[in-house]
């Protein structure tokens, strides 16, 4: 893979970051993150893919400081990540909500307005503000511990949110949301986005990724294997998969498609896929049309995201 | 301005949620107890009965408040790590430093709730004993919460690398020392010790908290009258002491991976 070219300019560099841990009781160390090298641009949304352990909670970590870097460097808007204020932009939504229980929503937001280097006044005009961007002003009054997970995450993306952060660093946001939570959380992504603000979006769930994302970087065992536009990742497939109704089963269809390199499926209806290299269309159609079947649906194929993300990292 | 603005958020919460501890409920309970048992002391000659009480009920604030201020501090800091609360705070623009100063402040607050509480009980028995209240036994509140202070920053000191219950025990066993410094100090320095073990114990010495110094503790409850300048200076070297303290246990947090 080639190296991404790195704008010195962009919302987020990353150099070179590699960080090792020791592994207890024996003399050696786990390679968490090997020499990382990314950057991303202002406005966009990059989608951070990965299998678990891949490394992806580690890269966020050595970026909001709670983790040093066993080498390399990074730099969030022109600031090192060693200097506290290169967060006064940031924004972070964990995976996992932690805030203390006992704080209303209300409470907790407006805390972290003023964590985000806002004043007293001006956190509790924002935490209405931010509460009601995340469909939770009717609950501002209640304790967290009355609150589900879902509403609970929420409440994580009005405190990342109150301090109108430009970058906003999500863990799997949408872990904990129901359906309806998800498409909210699309819309808003995709809402901030047209504000201007940048997203690194760390998540599992790839179709949600294909389509808010403008960037995704894929992570496996700790190294970057692709950096790209989604469409840039997933490999073009010059297939089409033609579906057929018949009454028995065709052999001379079969040897016909085997003969082109395609192959045969069973769609979830229960009838023949077959699967044939678009240049062979045509002469797959005059075949079924001399009395091999009856055609109901041509569909090109393409490789998803989902597909790319394994093939890459398996 | 930010500064402040980050601790005094940080002291806010953690303030609240020390109120909130159940430890912090038993051992108020049990001061207060102390406090109501001291009136029952009726046997004795009037004078005595007014000594004993005052006794009491000053080792049973010290005592409770300094209990309070190492158990909330030996689990504080670590606690937010292990629940991970800790994540949303510093990913703002908050140094850790700052974080070590809110939390400990905080836990001061808890630790001033606790002594007011206890201090209008004291108060309230006086009257009953007494039928008037002295006013300058309340002179005697800030040398307690500083003592409180010098203890709940050594246990957070601890708290910064070791487990909760390590740091707890720690902490106890330098506030036992800490009582008896000047006993420590004539062993230390007895000849039959080398050069480096007195040179050692020196160290030990200055690096220990001195607490027999806020000994003058019983003179003021007692109406008696302590040096102004003594006062002072026993002020400032509880203040120094607890900033050098947090500096360093500041400094080891930053170094900390969370």
């Amino acid at each position: 893979m080639t190296q991404p070219v790195l704008n010195k300019d962009a919302a987020l560099v990353i150099k070179g970051l590699t960080k090792h841990y020791p592994i207890p009781k024996q003399r050696a160390l786990r390679v968490a993150l090997n020499d990382l090298t990314l950057s991303v641009d202002g406005g966009q949304i990059f989608g951070f893919l990965g299998p678990n352990g891949a490394g992806k909670t580690t890269t966020i970590k050595m970026l909001l400081g709670f983790i040093r870097p066993t080498s390399g460097d990074a730099w969030l808007f022109g600031k090192h990540i060693t200097d506290d204020n290169s967060r006064e932009k940031v924004g972070y939504v964990p995976e996992q909500p932690y805030f203390p229980k006992f704080l209303t929503a209300l409470e907790t937001v407006r805390a972290h307005g003023v964590l985000s280097n806002l004043s007293g006044r001006e956190a509790a005009i924002r935490a209405d503000k931010a509460l009601e961007q995340v469909n939770l002003f009717d609950f501002r009054y209640s304790p967290l511990s009355k609150l589900s997970k879902g509403q609970t995450q929420r409440v994580a993306l009005a405190s990342a949110l109150i301090g109108d952060p430009t970058l906003l660093i999500l863990d799997e946001p949408s872990s904990g949301l129901d359906p309806v939570g998800r498409k909210e959380l699309r819309d808003l992504l995709q809402q901030l986005k047209t504000q201007g603000k940048t997203i690194f979006l760390s998540s599992h769930l790839l179709s949600e990724m294909e389509s808010v994302c403008d960037q995704v970087g894929v992570l496996a065992l700790g190294k970057l294997v692709a950096c790209g536009r989604p469409s840039e990742i997933v490999q073009a497939r010059d297939q089409v998969a033609v579906e057929i109704e018949q009454a028995k089963q065709d052999d001379v269809l079969a040897k016909h498609v085997a003969d082109w390199g395609g192959e045969i499926e069973q769609s979830s209806a229960g009838s023949p896929r077959l699967l044939v290299p678009s240049a062979r269309l045509d002469a797959l159609i005059n075949l079924i049309q001399q009395g091999h079947g009856r055609l109901l649906a041509v569909t090109p194929q393409r490789e998803t995201l989902e597909d790319a993300f394994l093939r890459l990292v398996s | 301005m930010n500064t402040l603005r980050h601790i005094s958020v940080i002291a806010h919460i953690t303030m609240i949620e020390g109120a909130r501890k159940q430890i912090f409920h038993v051992l108020m309970l049990f001061a207060l107890f102390l406090i109501a048992v001291s009136t029952m002391l009726a046997v004795f000659d009037h004078n005595v009965q007014i000594k004993i009480v005052t006794d009491l009920c000053s080792v049973a604030i010290m005592l409770s408040s300094g209990i309070i201020a190492i158990t909330l501090n030996s689990s504080g800091t670590t606690q937010e790590v292990e629940s991970k609360t800790i994540y949303p705070v510093l990913a703002k623009p908050v140094s850790r430093w700052q974080f070590v100063v809110g939390k400990y402040l905080g836990t001061l607050g808890t630790v001033t709730i606790g002594m007011l509480i206890m201090m209008a009980a004291f108060a309230a028995i006086l009257q009953c004993t007494q039928g008037s209240i002295n006013a300058k036994i309340f002179l005697v509140m800030p040398y307690l919460l500083l003592e409180a202070a010098i203890l709940g920053a050594v246990s957070q000191f601890f708290s910064t690398f070791s487990s909760p219950p390590l740091a707890w025990f720690m902490t106890i066993v330098i506030f036992l020392i800490a009582n008896f410094k000047f006993g420590l100090s004539s062993y230390l320095n007895a000849p039959t010790h080398d050069v480096v073990s007195r040179f050692a114990g020196l160290v030990l010495y200055q690096a220990l908290p001195n607490l027999e110094c806020f000994d003058f503790k019983d003179s003021l409850v007692h109406g008696l009258t302590v040096p102004t300048g003594y006062l002072i200076s026993t002020a400032v070297y509880g203040i120094v002491y607890t900033c050098c303290v947090l500096s360093i246990s500041s400094a080891i947090f930053a170094r900390k991976e969370l």
